[in-house]
C-alpha cells in the first residue's frame, strides 16, 4: 500500500551544518538508551547497539541515543577515559551510517536538583560522613550538586551543595575531550545536555535555580555562560564544522519548586519564560550551538518534558515553532509529536524535524509500516510510562521505582523486547501444543498472538461478546485514545494471524476444554469496602467507565489511586464536580508510577481546585450524601449525587497454576498493562 | 488513616493486609480487613507496633 501523502514532508532531506540528514524523523534521547551503558561504569553497550540499529534499519533519519554522563555515576570514572569503547562505537558507526541514518550522542553535564535520589542515596546526599565512605563508588553530594544551595526535586530533606569553578571547567573540558574522541569515532555530531527540563545546565540558566555571586550567575550572559562556554569547547577540540546540537527547553512552565504549570493555564513563570527564551535562543546560536532540539518543561513541571496520556498531542509546537523565529539554525520538536501533525509543521516551516522516543521502544519498525501505508500495523506507545521512566515519588519519599527498573530504563510496558531482548526470544517450537486461553483481554490476546507467532495453536475462550476485558474500561476516558488504538491493534494481530476466538463462551471447567496447556487470564474484580450504604448507592468503577450507569454533578470517589484519579480528571473534563477521598496522605501512594504522570494529575487537582480529603475515609453513604471523617475525626457532610468506589481489586483466577493450567495477569497477581503483558511473555515462550 | 499489615511471626509472610480490626476470641485471632474480608488464626498476638503499623502474630 502507498504511503499517505500527507506524510511526504517528513520524508525530505535537511542539513545541520554541512551534515545531510534523509528524513525529518528523529529518535528521541531517551535516558536508558544510552551506547555507553546506563548508570553503571561506561562500556559499549550491546542491549541499546541492538536497539538503536534496529531503529536505524526502520528508517529513522537521526538517532540520538540517551544521556551519557561526562561522568560516570556509578564508578566516577570520566567517559574520555576508557578509550576502548570508542573503538567498539567506531564499528558500530559503520554500521549506521550504511542504514543511511546519522547518529548524535547526547552528553550530559549531570543532574544538580533534578538526580532523582531514592531515600538510600538521599541518606548519602545528606551525611557527609557516609558519603565520604562511599565516595569511590558513588558521590551523591557531587551528583546533586547545583548552582546554588537548592531542594533536591525527590528527596523531601536534602538541599545541594553549591557547585566549585573548579568542577565546571572539569565539566568542559570532559565535553571537549569526549565530543573529539566521538567525531574520530566517526559520530556524526554531538548533543550538550542540557538547556532543558531543568537538568544541570538548565539550573545555571534560570533565575529561581542560580543565585551565584560569580561569573556564573546574575547576568543573563553569566547564567548561560556555562553552557555557551561547553560548546566553545567542543568546537575548539572538533572543528567549527562539527555539529554541535542543543537539548533546549523553550519555557519552563514551572510556577514554584515542584509546581508546573497546566496547558493553557495564565501563570507566573519563575523558570524561563518567552521574552528570555527568544533572547537565549538567539544567543546559543551565536555562540556555536548547530541545533536546538526543542520541548518544554523542567523536573518541576516534568509532565511537559515527558507527557503522559493526558497531556495534549504536539503538546509543545506551538511554543517551538514561535522560538524557530529567532534563530536561523534547524529546530526540532518533541513532545507527544504525532505524523500528520510533524509532517505539516516541517511542510509549513515552523520546525525543522519531529522528534519521537517512546513510541520507538512500542515499535522500533514504526516509521518503515508509515512509509508502507500500514499505520494499522503500528503498536502504539500509550504514553504511561510503566517500564520506559517509572521514577515515582509520592509525599515523604523519595524516588521509590525499584531498583531493577532504575538500572534499566527505557524498556517497554507493551513491547517487552525493547531494551531486554536477551530476557525475552521468540523461538519457533517443534512440537505445536493446542493451548486454551481463558479471557480475551489484553493478556490472553498478547499470550495467542505469541503462541501463534512460535508455531503454537492457541484458542481465546472469552465470556462476553467482545475482546479487551477490563483495558476496554480503562482505556474509556477521553484522553485514551492510545489506549483504545492498542485494543484495536490487538484485535487486528489476533484477526490476522487467524487465532480462533470464541466469544460469549464462559469456561466454568477447564476439564470441559480439550488442549494440551491452558491459560487462565480471567483477571480481577473489584474490592469493595463494607460501608454503610455502600450496597445501595455505591458503584465501581467499571459501572462508571462502561457507562453501566450514569452519573450526576457532585460525584464522590473513594479512593485516590491512580484509578480514581483518572476518573476525577475525566469528569472534571466533563464539566462534573468530582471529590477524591483517599485514606493514605497522598494520591496516587504507589511506588513505579512516573511521577511525570501523577505530577500532571496532583498538579491538575490542585490549580482547578479539586477538592480532595486525604488520610480521610469515608463513614456513611446516603442518597445524596457522603459522610467523611478526616484523620483528626472531624466528620463532614458532602453532597453527592453519584458514589464510586475504587479501592483497588483481587484476582479472580478459575483455576490454581499447576503443570499445565498457567495464570498470567490480574488473574494471578492484580498490576497493570506492563506486569499483563510481560506475565503473558513469560508463559508464552516457555510452553514448548 | 492507616491500615495495619498482620505477619506470621515465623515464617515473616504477610497474613492480611489493609487489616482494620482485630478481635481475640479465646485462643483465636480474628482479622478483617478494609473489604470486610475475615481471616480466624489460632494464636495469640506476639507484638503490635503502631509506628510501622506491623501486627505480629504467633501461629500456634
Amino acid at each position: 500500500m502507498p504511503m499517505n501523502k500527507d506524510y511526504e514532508p517528513l520524508f525530505t532531506e535537511w542539513k545541520i551544518r554541512d551534515l545531510t540528514i534523509k528524513n525529518r524523523i528523529v529518535l528521541a534521547p531517551m535516558g536508558g538508551t544510552c551506547l555507553f551503558g546506563w548508570m553503571e561504569p561506561n562500556h559499549f553497550d550491546k542491549e541499546a547497539a541492538k536497539l538503536l540499529k534496529k531503529i536505524a534499519d526502520n528508517n529513522c533519519g537521526l538517532i540520538i541515543p540517551g544521556i551519557a554522563p561526562v561522568r560516570d555515576v556509578l564508578g566516577r570514572q570520566w567517559l574520555y577515559k576508557n578509550k576502548r569503547k570508542f573503538d567498539q562505537l567506531a564499528e558500530f558507526m559503520d554500521e549506521v551510517h550504511k542504514t543511511g541514518a546519522k547518529l548524535f550522542i547526547q552528553l550530559t553535564a549531570g543532574f544538580g536538583r533534578s538526580m532523582a535520589l531514592s531515600d538510600s542515596l538521599a541518606m548519602l546526599a545528606s551525611n557527609k560522613v557516609l558519603n565520604t565512605i562511599a565516595k569511590p563508588i558513588i558521590d551523591a553530594e557531587y551528583l546533586t550538586a547545583a548552582p546554588s544551595v537548592l531542594p533536591n526535586r525527590w528527596a523531601d530533606n536534602v538541599t545541594t551543595r553549591e557547585i566549585t569553578i573548579k568542577e565546571i571547567e572539569d565539566i568542559i573540558y570532559a565535553f571537549a575531550e569526549t565530543a573529539r574522541l566521538c567525531k574520530e569515532a566517526g559520530v556524526d555530531g554531538v548533543e550538550v545536555h542540557a538547556v532543558h527540563e531543568g537538568y544541570l545546565l538548565d539550573q545555571f540558566t534560570l533565575k529561581y535555580t542560580n543565585q551565584r555571586t560569580d561569573e556564573y550567575g546574575g547576568s543573563f550572559e553569566n547564567r548561560y555562560r556555562f553552557p555557551v562556554e561547553i560548546v566553545q569547547a567542543i568546537k575548539a577540540a572538533c572543528g567549527e564544522d562539527y555539529p554541535v546540537s542543543l537539548r533546549y527547553s523553550v519555557l519552563s512552565k514551572t510556577k514554584a519548586f515542584r509546581e508546573g504549570a497546566m496547558p493553557g493555564e495564565d501563570y507566573i513563570e519563575i523558570g524561563r519564560d518567552m521574552e528570555e527564551s527568544e533572547k537565549a535562543a538567539k544567543y546559543l546560536q551565536d555562540a556555536g550551538y548547530d541545533m536546538l532540539n526543542c520541548d518544554n518543561g523542567t523536573y518541576d513541571a516534568w509532565y511537559w518534558a515527558h507527557p503522559p496520556q493526558y497531556m495534549p498531542l504536539n503538546c509543545n509546537l506551538e511554543d517551538v515553532t514561535h522560538i524557530k523565529k529567532f534563530v536561523d539554525i534547524p529546530v526540532t520538536c518533541a513532545g507527544r509529536m504525532q505524523p500528520d501533525v510533524g509532517a505539516k509543521a516541517v511542510k509549513d516551516g515552523d520546525i525543522d524535524a519531529m522528534v519521537v522516543g517512546r513510541q520507538f521502544l512500542a515499535d522500533p519498525t514504526w516509521v518503515t509500516k508509515l512509509m508502507k501505508g500500514k499505520e494499522k500495523d503500528i503498536r502504539p506507545c500509550i504514553c504511561c510510562h510503566a517500564a520506559c521512566f517509572n521514577l515515582s515519588k509520592h509525599e515523604g519519599t523519595g524516588n521509590d521505582q525499584d531498583f531493577n527498573d532504575t538500572i534499566h530504563m527505557c524498556r517497554c510496558a507493551v513491547n517487552p523486547v525493547s531494551m531486554n531482548s536477551e530476557h525475552y526470544k521468540l523461538r519457533k517450537t517443534r512440537n505445536p501444543k493446542k493451548v486454551a486461553i481463558i479471557g480475551g483481554g489484553i493478556g490472553g490476546m498478547e499470550a495467542a498472538r505469541i503462541l501463534s507467532i512460535r508455531g503454537h495453536i492457541p484458542t481465546i475462550y472469552e465470556k462476553s461478546d467482545k475482546l479487551g476485558g477490563i483495558f476496554i474500561a480503562a482505556a474509556a476516558p477521553s484522553f485514551k485514545e492510545k489506549d483504545k488504538q492498542l485494543i484495536d491493534w490487538y484485535k487486528r494481530q489476533v484477526k490476522k494471524r487467524g487465532i480462533e476466538v470464541k466469544l460469549n463462551y464462559e469456561v466454568k471447567n477447564l476439564a470441559d476444554i480439550d488442549a494440551d496447556e491452558y491459560i487462565v487470564a480471567t483477571g480481577a474484580e473489584a474490592n469493595r469496602i463494607p460501608i454503610p450504604g455502600a450496597e445501595e448507592y455505591a458503584m465501581d468503577a467499571c459501572d462508571y467507565l462502561l457507562e453501566k450507569e450514569q452519573v450526576g454533578d457532585n460525584v464522590v470517589i473513594i479512593g485516590g489511586g491512580l484509578t480514581g484519579c483518572e476518573m476525577a480528571l475525566d469528569l472534571y473534563n466533563k464539566g462534573k464536580k468530582p471529590i477524591i477521598v483517599e485514606m493514605k496522605n497522598d494520591l496516587m501512594a504507589v511506588p513505579n508510577l512516573c511521577l511525570a504522570n501523577s505530577s500532571y494529575l496532583r498538579d491538575f487537582f490542585r490549580t482547578n481546585k479539586v477538592p480532595v480529603y486525604l488520610e480521610s475515609g469515608v463513614k456513611e453513604i446516603g442518597k445524596d450524601y457522603v459522610i467523611i471523617e478526616e484523620k483528626n475525626k472531624r466528620q463532614t457532610k458532602v453532597p453527592a449525587d453519584s458514589v464510586i468506589m475504587s479501592v483497588g481489586y483481587h484476582s479472580m483466577p478459575i483455576e490454581n497454576s499447576s503443570r499445565h493450567v498457567h495464570l498470567i495477569g490480574d488473574a494471578k497477581k492484580v498490576g497493570n498493562l506492563r506486569s499483563v503483558i510481560w506475565g503473558a511473555w513469560d508463559v508464552a515462550i516457555k510452553i514448548k | 488513616m492507616c491500615l495495619a499489615n498482620a505477619y506470621d511471626m515465623e515464617s515473616k509472610k504477610i497474613l492480611m493486609e489493609n487489616t482494620k480490626t482485630i478481635e481475640v476470641e479465646g485462643d483465636t485471632v480474628v482479622l478483617t480487613d478494609l473489604f470486610g474480608g475475615v481471616k480466624r488464626i489460632k494464636g495469640v498476638i506476639a507484638n503490635i507496633d503502631l509506628e510501622d503499623n506491623r501486627v505480629i502474630i504467633k501461629v500456634a
